[in-house]
């Protein structure tokens, strides 16, 4: 490799690098949010193209271009797979770039040029949907493989891969016609403008239209998604507004009396508990001091409670007699007492060894603002294996209502209690088949109340946003702060814009058939326009030739039979003078000029010959046509003074013969008529031989040749340069040059060591035809 | 008088030189093959007429006229042409050397027009 060639190939593939990763960038404007899934990948028709056209050795380019633009989409992966992912996928993608290349470059072992229509769809079929199956399999199986999409998602990525990958070979294939026509014939400045303008028109236009239509669906499903939110918010605040209404009912049923006793209570809650099956349980803590300790759990044993004492919680599943303290708000009633036996006597108030801490700072909370106040989720002493919200609500003596906090006024808290999730599932608002909830608690570290294995896991890595599209919403509900979350499968939402893909499917099929019809139309225009150039050229060229051929053949058939006339004139008056000398000498002038003007009307002939007559190729014996050609010749003047030398190596080619015959005739006769008179031998070599693959004649001689200065119009029509020593038409080696053209072949002329040479390269195989 | 007629073909030198030996006495006829030749003659020597050929090797009866009259202008020159086309009776004309142009081949009749060019530059 020389070295500008390699800092050819590293420049171009420099390029090639640079011309993926921008497309790349630019075709994410099409991208399908919320995922990536872009539908139209024009890296793909541009690495296709890059193979196809030069070659495996911009493999690195096409791994490089496609590795850069993967990494810089997954940049938020973790760190090892931010490297392993983007390898895989540029490996997928140079491999089906690869197996389109191959494919393409099979199939163009037939030549046939690329603008032939059925090759070119055929092409297109294999560069396209064919090989483009390969990475839409490879590059979804590498990111499943490390754990970047989940099996659910892997059709959906194989889909949208084959589109994106499909429709980016679709719309470059107007390009690389342009580029591949190129090198087989030239393309115009303007057709190339007008295709391109063409193309990047229809995509200016595709992609506003994308933009328009995304947004507007966009904004349809967010409004959708929106109000499903909404709709599950107001069902919580609802539910809530259940549990208030019953705190308030059982606040009033407290205050209604001094003494309500266990029995009063059960019978009251009872229709609550009835027809809301959520609600675990409903319970009173009454406000007891220290002093009175005694004595309140001696009225609650007398209640029918036996073992009834203030409790507390140590650990997991241990109660024990409370600690002392200076008040203690115990459940003394709860229903229904069934299930919540065990809780009966805790004091909610005190320490509690489970939790680790009291739930004291709520219930101050209750008391402030006098308004029911919720828990966080705990796990509840009655049934510790699930999460559960009791929600205070501070009952105060109506008399002492508007006094300090700390005044004897409250009486006690009363409660409801539910477990999360059962509060949260059950309420159904049609979410579609791919979105899920999840609530959690709105603080640092707030526990999910809601939602599935999956999701929680990845509420908790904080992770959410890299599976889902989210929607969310604060509720403040009993004091606490929820929040509900929307969360929407991104690969399934972004497949859920159906409109949107059949819109860019149909779009740039539509952009690529205008297109490819411009490209054809304007080449067929344009072929039309060389055709009529290079046949008016023709015309013109023939029309001069004629006009030429014309003017001097009016000259050069009239001059000798002038002359005669003169000669005519000369004979009558030396008749009349007696003078015998000057006829005899006349009539020898008359002769000559009238052979003369035999030899022109013969040449005349034979350059008609050249011109029009209908001939095939068949196979010439060389040899014997040069035997013929000398031949014909042995009655010239001087001929046996020539020493003829014949090295005939190739001695058969398939032409067309008249034509041969008229090439060594002429070249032959010339030599004999143009010999040098100096010289003792007159030699006139005639040769053929085969040079890469072609025939080559030479005819070689030591005659007077050309005057260095007439070797440019040598082979024009009629050029004569040696009158002086033999007449010549000056057609003959117009005739030949004819002929040669005639026959694809070429003429030179040239001379050394002393011998000037007429060299003829002839295909050793005439396939064209003998029209002109 | 001393002639010299430049002429490529050797039947019509013959018929120049036979025509002016028949009708002027005492002449001298000088012939050249080509406008080089005949240049070189010009250099060497007078004439009192030349008769030029229009087609000619190597040099052409215009490029000999072209050569000539960078040098000096020499008059007294008839054209001589086998050729019909107007186009090449007008060029010849234009030249202010050249006295007539005939057509070939060389008649009797011409010989009022060579004698008048002499008369006229026995005159000068």
């Amino acid at each position: 490799m020389t070295e500008k060639i390699r800092e050819n190939y590293i420049l171009s593939t420099l390029a090639l690098v640079f011309v993926i990763f921008l497309t790349g960038q630019a075709s994410l404007l099409f991208a399908i949010p919320p995922g990536y899934a872009a539908p139209l990948w024009p890296p793909a028709g541009i690495s296709l193209f890059a193979l196809a056209r030069g070659g495996w050795r911009y493999l690195p380019a096409v791994f490089l271009g496609s590795f850069l633009i993967n990494y810089s989409v997954r940049l938020d992966y973790p760190t090892d797979i931010q490297l392993l992912a983007p390898a895989g996928i540029a490996l997928g993608a140079s491999a089906q770039a690869a197996l389109g290349a191959f494919l393409i470059k099979r199939l163009l072992l037939i030549p046939s040029g690329y603008e032939h229509v059925r090759i070119l769809f055929l092409l297109l079929f294999l560069g396209g949907p064919v090989s483009c199956v390969l990475n839409a399999f490879l590059a979804p199986s590498v990111l499943l493989a490390l754990d970047q999409i989940s099996f659910d998602d892997y059709s959906y990525n194989v889909l949208t891969w084959w589109i994106g990958d499909t429709l980016g070979v679709l719309i470059f294939t107007p390009f690389m016609l342009l580029c591949a026509a190129n090198n087989q014939r030239k393309i115009s400045f303007k057709r190339k403008a007008i295709v391109c303008s063409t193309l990047f028109f229809l995509l200016l236009v595709t992609v506003g239209l994308f933009k328009i239509i995304f947004s507007y669906e966009s904004s349809q499903k967010e409004q959708y998604l929106n109000s499903l939110l909404d709709r599950k918010a107001v069902q919580i605040h609802d539910e809530f507004e259940l549990y208030m209404n019953t705190l308030i009912a059982l606040e009033r049923f407290i205050n209604s009396s001094d003494e309500v006793t266990s029995q009063d209570f059960e019978s009251f809650t009872v229709k609550f508990l009835e027809e809301h099956s959520s609600i675990k349980a409903l319970a009173w803590y009454p406000r007891v001091l220290h002093q009175d300790r005694d004595q309140f759990e001696n009225y609650i044993q007398d209640q029918g409670y036996e073992s009834f004492e203030i409790k507390e919680r140590i650990a997991k599943g241990e109660l024990m007699r409370a600690r002392e303290q200076d008040e203690y708000f115990p459940i003394a009633y709860i229903a229904p007492y069934d299930t919540n036996e065990i809780a009966l006597g805790l004091n909610v108030d005190g320490p509690d060894g489970y939790l680790g801490k009291t739930l004291t700072s709520v219930l101050d909370k209750a008391k402030e603002t006098k308004k029911p106040q919720a828990t966080a989720a705990l796990p509840l002493v009655q049934n510790e294996n699930e999460l559960g919200l009791i929600i205070y609500s501070p009952v105060f003596d109506d008399r002492y209502v508007n006094r300090d906090i700390s005044d004897p006024a409250l009486r006690g808290f009363v409660a409801i209690v539910f477990l999360v999730n059962e509060v949260f599932s059950d309420i159904d608002i049609g979410l579609p088949i791919h979105a899920e909830l999840l609530i959690t608690e709105d603080y640092d570290g707030g526990k999910v109340l809601f939602g599935s294995d999956r999701v929680t896991k990845l509420y908790k890595d904080n992770a959410l946003d890299r599976k889902y599209h989210m929607l969310f919403k604060t509720v403040q509900e009993a004091g606490s702060g929820l929040n509900i979350y929307l969360l929407y499968d991104k690969a399934q939402l972004s497949l859920s814009y159906g409109n949107v893909w059949l819109f860019m499917v149909i779009a740039v099929t539509f952009t690529f058939l205008v297109t490819m019809l411009v490209f054809f139309a304007t080449g067929r225009a344009e072929a039309v326009e060389s055709l009529v150039e290079e046949r008016t050229s023709k015309l013109e060229t023939a029309n001069n030739q004629l006009e030429e051929f014309s003017y001097r053949t009016s000259h050069d058939l009239r001059a000798p039979v002038v002359s005669c006339l003169g000669l005519v004139d000369v004979i009558e008056m030396a008749i009349q003078q007696g003078n015998k000398k000057q006829i005899s000498e006349s009539m020898e002038y008359m002769r000559e000029t009238l052979a003369k003007l035999e030899q022109l009307i013969v040449d005349i002939l034979n350059l008609s010959k050249v011109n029009h007559l209908d001939e095939r190729a068949h196979e010439v014996d060389i040899e014997k046509l040069v035997k013929n050609a000398v031949d014909k010749f042995t009655h010239m003047e001087g001929f046996k003074d020539i020493s003829f030398e014949t090295d005939l190596q190739v001695k058969k080619i398939t032409t067309l013969e008249t034509r041969l015959i008229t090439i060594f005739e002429n070249l032959i006769t010339n030599a004999i008529k143009y010999k040098d008179p100096e010289q003792e031998v007159n030699i006139i070599k005639i040769a053929t031989r085969e040079e890469d693959g072609d025939l080559v004649i030479s005819i070689q001689d030591n005659g007077i040749g050309f005057p260095k200065e007439t070797e440019a119009d040598m082979f024009k029509m009629f050029k004569r340069f040696h009158s002086d020593i033999a007449y010549g038409s000056g057609l003959g080696l117009y005739t030949v040059k004819k002929s040669v053209d005639m026959l694809d072949g070429e003429i030179i002329y040239q001379k050394s060591s002393g011998l000037t040479e007429f060299k003829i390269t002839l295909p050793m195989s005439f396939t064209g035809t003998s029209e002109a | 008088m001393r002639v010299l007629v430049v002429e490529d073909s050797k039947v019509d030198q013959f018929l120049v030189v036979t025509f002016l030996e028949n009708f002027f006495e005492d002449v001298t006829v000088e012939t050249a093959n080509d406008g080089l030749q005949a240049l070189k003659l010009c250099d060497e020597h007078n004439y009192d007429l030349k008769f030029l050929d229009i087609n000619m090797p190597s040099m052409s009866g215009f490029q000999f006229l072209d050569n000539l009259c960078k040098h000096k202008c020499e008059s007294n020159i008839i054209m001589l042409s086998s050729s019909l086309h107007d186009e090449e009776r007008e060029k010849a004309l234009s030249y202010r050397c050249v006295s007539a142009y005939i057509e070939k081949p060389l008649k009797k009749e011409h010989l009022d027009v060579i004698k008048s060019i002499l008369k006229e530059d026995d005159g000068d």
